[in-house]
């Protein structure tokens, strides 16, 4: 089965650090499913939606790798991106900055439908009440005639959700969507992202920081840290049973919030092998050069770490 | 924490006391020249006999040396000054506004060589810009709207441009490409309407400066000739007389000047206070 998004290898070098802040990342998601990408912040979560996007920030470029949707490369070292909005789409963090102020909803939405559709006007805007309805918005007819700043964050974002579905894409990138949003209507909206995913079958990466959230939604989990894949497989075998001290360390935070042993060093953007060697528990000379993803478990779990090379973990 | 929209679009926002004296002043005006129309004397017909007289019943501000009515030649020149205030207003603004959504959006060698060359325009000083232009384009109405006109131009470019630069970041502008929108709709329809505000408010300004530098390119004898009504001219054919104690032929249309100036900028003065 061909994977709906694929991205081997990725490498995006930032100019200002010099460093790759996404080193050599794999991972790929079937249709229907919903793969959690997780990580402390500046792990590289966002860059790694950008690139596939194909809209990493001045500054940040693909030096190796590449990401493809259906088995059609869309984003490669040195090449600009063959991105189409039915290939994927993002939604963002803060969805009230994400529409256009000056727009009323329904130009945005009706715009979207009419460029990816190929629909009249007259069958677009049925389209778009259609969709909002869709996105459980009540009163779709109203939601269409306001302006983005007379809305709700929690209906900004079903609005945006609606947007991401206007395309058709078969892959859409969540980054954050529920941080600027109160918990009630987290809620709301991670039910929502599993629905359309049980509707669509469309991949969808969740990028979170949101654990708890992922254990209940996401079928497979992705583990970053400073750039570089961690651990990979089945949200509860990487939830359960993590293989990576990493992993480890980020699960038992949750629970020792406040814990003053618990301290934060932030990544070591210098290191030339593992990453996190600075902070790992079990840090070993091998630990210098770059570890192999090394196959742990079944269905695909698979973690960056010398340690499970030697099966020690 | 970022400025949210919320923040910036504020329902209801009060026009200032100020702000409203000038609108009330600009309206004065147009009527003014509505109403002069009909009713005065025509401003360019000449009457050796009654010429230098002082205001009076029949010629309310007096007539100048060739016998024509004060009143109505400066109230015809409202039409004429206001005219070129809004023409060169609207036209910088919107040909400024494009290029610095150009320099700001494309970025690069284009905003390089854009931001340089308006950095050149800005080294003189716009009535002296002005003069240099028409010089060069030759000495017609048209060209001195163009001349005024491309003397504000840096003003635009430049206030656009910072627009541009802070408002292209901004995640709706990625959203919109996300989406699959093109670079230049997005410039055009997305960007545009959101940058627009702060050159409206330069706009207002602007008008008054463009009513002041016309007329005083008139009264250097440049572009609006005699015996076109437009208060520059009329200041200037009159400017001799204020030493024989005939004060009405300089003095009416030079106040005129200074009300219509001051009119546009207590507007623009109280828009620029609002956030935008």
């Amino acid at each position: 089965m061909v994977a709906r998004l694929e991205i081997r290898d990725l490498t995006v070098r930032s100019e200002s650090r010099q460093q790759p802040v996404l080193r050599g990342v794999s991972f790929s998601v079937e249709p229907g499913q919903i793969l959690g990408l997780v990580g402390e912040s500046g792990s590289g979560k966002t860059i790694t939606g950008l690139a596939v996007m194909g809209m990493l920030p001045s500054g940040f470029e693909i030096t190796g790798g590449h990401v493809s949707v259906l088995g059609r490369e869309i984003a490669s070292a040195g090449r600009p991106s063959a991105r189409k909005a039915a290939d994927a789409t993002m939604v963002f963090q803060n969805p009230l900055g994400a529409l256009n102020p000056t727009m009323r909803i329904g130009k945005q939405l009706i715009r979207v439908l009419r460029r990816n559709r190929g629909l009249a006007k007259h069958d677009a805007h049925d389209a778009a009440l259609e969709l909002l309805q869709r996105v459980g918005i009540s009163g779709a007819e109203r939601v269409l005639a306001s302006y983005p700043h007379q809305l709700s964050g929690g209906m900004t974002q079903r609005v945006m959700i609606a947007v991401a579905l206007a395309c058709d894409s078969a892959v859409i990138i969540a980054d954050e969507p529920t941080t600027a949003l109160d918990v009630t209507v987290q809620a709301q909206i991670f039910d929502l992202v599993t629905r359309v995913v049980a509707e669509n079958g469309c991949s969808v990466v969740l990028v979170t920081h949101d654990l708890p959230a992922v254990a209940q939604l996401c079928d497979r989990v992705a583990v970053l840290y400073a750039g570089q894949l961690m651990e990979i497989g089945d949200a509860h075998a990487v939830l359960e049973q993590p293989q990576h001290p990493y992993t480890r360390f980020l699960l038992d935070s949750v629970t020792k919030a406040g814990d003053p042993n618990v301290v934060d060093l932030g990544p070591d953007w210098s290191l030339t092998g593992c990453r996190y060697a600075h902070r790992c528990p079990l840090v070993h000379d091998a630990c210098l050069s770059v570890p192999d993803a090394v196959p742990v478990g079944p269905r695909g779990h698979v973690v960056s770490c010398v340690l499970a090379e030697a099966r020690v973990v | 924490m970022s400025v949210t929209i919320r923040d910036r679009i504020r329902p209801g926002h009060r026009v200032g006391t100020m702000a409203l004296i000038g609108l009330v002043i600009i309206a004065l005006l147009l009527l003014l020249a509505m109403i002069g129309g009909m009713v005065l004397p025509d401003p360019l017909r000449t009457h050796a006999g009654s010429a230098m007289q002082p205001p009076s019943a029949d010629h309310w501000l007096g007539t100048d040396r060739y016998g024509r009515d004060v009143l109505s030649r400066t109230v015809a020149a409202v039409r004429v000054d206001l005219f070129i205030g809004v023409v060169v207003a609207l036209l910088s603004m919107t040909v400024g506004s494009l290029i610095g959504l150009l320099a700001g959006y494309v970025g690069g060698v284009v905003d390089e060589a854009i931001t340089r060359c308006v950095d050149v325009l800005m080294a003189f000083p716009s009535f002296v810009l002005a003069i240099i232009l028409v010089a060069v384009l030759g000495d017609s109405v048209p060209n001195v709207l163009i001349a005024v006109t491309i003397g504000f131009l840096p003003y635009f470019v430049r206030l656009t441009r910072v627009e541009v630069l802070r408002e292209r970041e901004l995640d709706y502008v990625t959203a919109a490409r996300v989406v699959g929108n093109g670079r230049a709709r997005i410039a055009l329809r997305h960007l545009m309407p959101n940058v627009v505000g702060p050159s409206l408010v330069q706009a207002t300004l602007v008008s008054g400066w463009a009513i002041l530098n016309a007329s005083g390119l008139a009264f250097l004898g440049i572009g609006i000739r005699p015996p076109t009504p437009e208060w520059g001219v009329m200041v200037a054919e009159g400017a001799n007389d204020i030493i024989t104690g005939q004060w009405w032929t300089s003095m009416v249309p030079g106040a005129m000047i200074l009300v219509a100036v001051m009119a546009f900028h207590l507007v623009g003065d109280d828009l620029r206070g609002k956030q935008w």
